[in-house]
């Protein structure tokens, strides 16, 4: 971007919203010239919630969801069945799985996924409470994403859970609902096939 | 039988810009040295590939001094419409397939199969282990979709076991964190040494045959595929087994050095030409012929067993030390591909009889000659 094009104020501003995922530069500029149109009222509420954003919005104690107060919506409700744990990799992906309205557990988010590699070993994973949780539940489900990381995850759980008495599954994986079979990539067509099932 | 009708460069090598129409068959490159005639066999390669015969570094692709690199084709099928394939190299890579972004290589490759024949081919014979591994993950990559999945899987669970050996603190904490990367490392893993075994397999009457034809008094090549796991790997459930066996039994040596020493990744393949290391004691003339007769197997292998309905074969300046007989045994089998590219200096003798297209490449521009 040519950097004389804005005041320095405005610029900052783009350069900011820039970062955020999804956001090239020229979407950036929109933004923060939509929002420099914005009244006074509105643009201070909008710095309120940033500004508060982490301090409202803090993590569950017991499974490490979004929540506003010290548990979260879904731990505090005592509809769900507490004997179903569903693993999941980070706290936005509940929302994928709740808005399915198929689960009726509880969720424990590992906030992040083993790689080594990168530096990311058990340590750096939401670990201290899940043995024990799963100590007083029936069936584990291990809902890691299907790629490489997602896997060794999910495996690494399955040595730690070694000698408790859990069913453990893993979310099935394949070919999306309402897909075309024709459109679907060779890596997915093996899984739907290598893991079919008998009707 | 599938085919490149057109060809397109933008700043690749020497070319700053540069667009060629083939017909199937044969197509030669004619030219001085150093004119750019490898150039054009490369980008072909790295169409087929992503990933150049001469550099692993695909920035020198680029030309002196400028952003970005762009190659292009249109590859005709039997009763298919035509694929326009394009490649855009700036700082990040683009892959479009009839316009439509492709996001990954695995899903770019084996759309046009292309085989190179090079000088550098002789490091096969007396080059490093991993070059030969290479070769036959390339062969296999071309052969099965899932064969390179299985390889990018398998290094990634290398890189994370080594990560977790060199972290160790001999206090037993990471126990089931290896053991998690260790299933992953021999689940990939024993696939494969079954995949490159079964290859070799595949491949050794073809060697047989083309060693009889192209080397002059009588003598027998052979592959041994030499796996760090120990012998009679035939079978896939066996293999598993004795990976496992053998993981555990490397544990303590793997910790104390921080690396894993045993698995395809410190595999060879040994050649011997009756009975004796090639590498080691064969003459330089023995050595590029027996280069010459593991590729044309590999050509032979692809023409035979190859998903898509092209053979691409690229064949750079190899023939200048065969006589006449070998010349003529090589060039009769290339010949089998569906489409034969030769970059020279002198045309061939044995071309002379056959149709094909002439291109005359100077200073990085290319002219079709008329009949």
């Amino acid at each position: 971007m040519n950097d004389n094009l804005y005041p320095d104020s405005l610029l900052k501003l783009i350069k900011t919203i820039s970062r955020l995922p999804g956001i090239g530069k020229r979407t950036a500029e929109r933004l923060a010239l939509s929002l420099h149109s914005w009244s006074d009222d509105e643009l201070k509420f909008f710095g309120e919630q940033l500004i508060s954003l982490k301090e409202n919005v803090k993590s569950c104690s017991t499974c490490g969801n979004f929540s506003d107060e010290e548990e979260c919506k879904i731990c505090l409700d005592l509809n769900r069945d507490t004997t179903i744990i569903c693993v999941v990799e980070n706290a936005g992906q509940i929302a994928v799985i709740e808005k399915s309205g198929s689960f009726n557990g509880v969720y424990h988010v590992l906030a992040g996924r083993l790689s080594p590699m990168n530096g990311v070993g058990p340590d750096k994973l939401n670990l201290a409470s899940f043995k024990s949780r799963c100590l007083e539940a029936t069936e584990v489900i291990l809902a890691t994403s299907p790629d490489f990381e997602g896997e060794a995850t999910a495996s690494f759980l399955t040595q730690e859970l070694n000698g408790v008495q859990i069913n453990i599954s893993r979310i099935a994986q394949g070919i999306p609902v309402g897909a075309d079979l024709s459109f679907a990539d060779s890596a997915s067509m093996a899984m739907a096939i290598n893991s079919r099932r008998t009707l | 039988m599938g085919y490149l009708s057109k060809l397109t460069l933008e700043n690749f090598r020497n070319y700053s810009k540069a667009d060629l129409s083939f017909s199937p068959g044969l197509t030669i490159f004619h030219g001085e040295n150093g004119q750019g005639k490898t150039s054009l066999l490369e980008s072909i390669y790295f169409l087929s590939l992503l990933r150049s015969f001469r550099t692993r570094n695909v920035q020198h692709l680029k030309s002196w001094k400028t952003e970005a690199f762009d190659v292009s084709c249109v590859l005709e099928h039997e009763d298919l419409l035509a694929d326009h394939l394009q490649v855009t190299y700036g700082d990040k890579r683009k892959l479009q397939v009839n316009g439509n972004a492709v996001s990954r290589s695995s899903e770019f490759i084996r759309q046009i199969n292309a085989i190179s024949f090079t000088p550098e081919d002789i490091e096969l014979i007396k080059g490093s282990a991993g070059g030969r591994r290479q070769f036959f993950d390339i062969v296999l990559s071309q052969l099965s979709p899932n064969y390179l999945i299985n390889l990018q899987n398998y290094n990634k669970a290398l890189k994370s076991r080594n990560v977790i050996l060199r972290n160790d603190q001999g206090d037993n904490s990471q126990e089931s964190l290896l053991k998690t990367y260790e299933q992953l490392l021999i689940q990939y893993g024993s696939k494969i040494c079954y995949e490159r075994l079964s290859l070799l397999k595949k491949l050794e009457p073809k060697i047989a045959q083309f060693t009889k034809e192209m080397f002059p008094e009588s003598k027998k090549l052979k592959l041994i595929y030499q796996s760090t796991l120990g012998k009679n790997l035939d079978d896939q459930e066996a293999l598993t087994e004795l990976y496992i066996k053998k993981c555990q039994d490397s544990r303590a040596k793997d910790l104390s050095r921080g690396m894993t020493h045993i698995g395809p990744h410190r595999d060879d393949i040994f050649i011997l030409l009756s009975g004796k290391s090639l590498g080691a004691f064969g003459s330089e003339g023995q050595c590029r012929l027996a280069s010459l007769v593991l590729k044309m197997a590999a050509a032979e292998q692809l023409i035979e067993d190859s998903q898509t309905d092209n053979v691409l074969l690229l064949i750079d300046d190899v023939l200048g030390e065969l006589d006449a007989d070998r010349k003529e045994a090589f060039l009769r089998t290339i010949m089998r591909g569906d489409q034969v590219f030769i970059a020279c200096t002198d045309i061939p003798e044995y071309c002379q009889s056959l149709d094909y297209n002439l291109y005359n490449v100077e200073e990085g521009s290319v002219s079709l000659q008329e009949e």
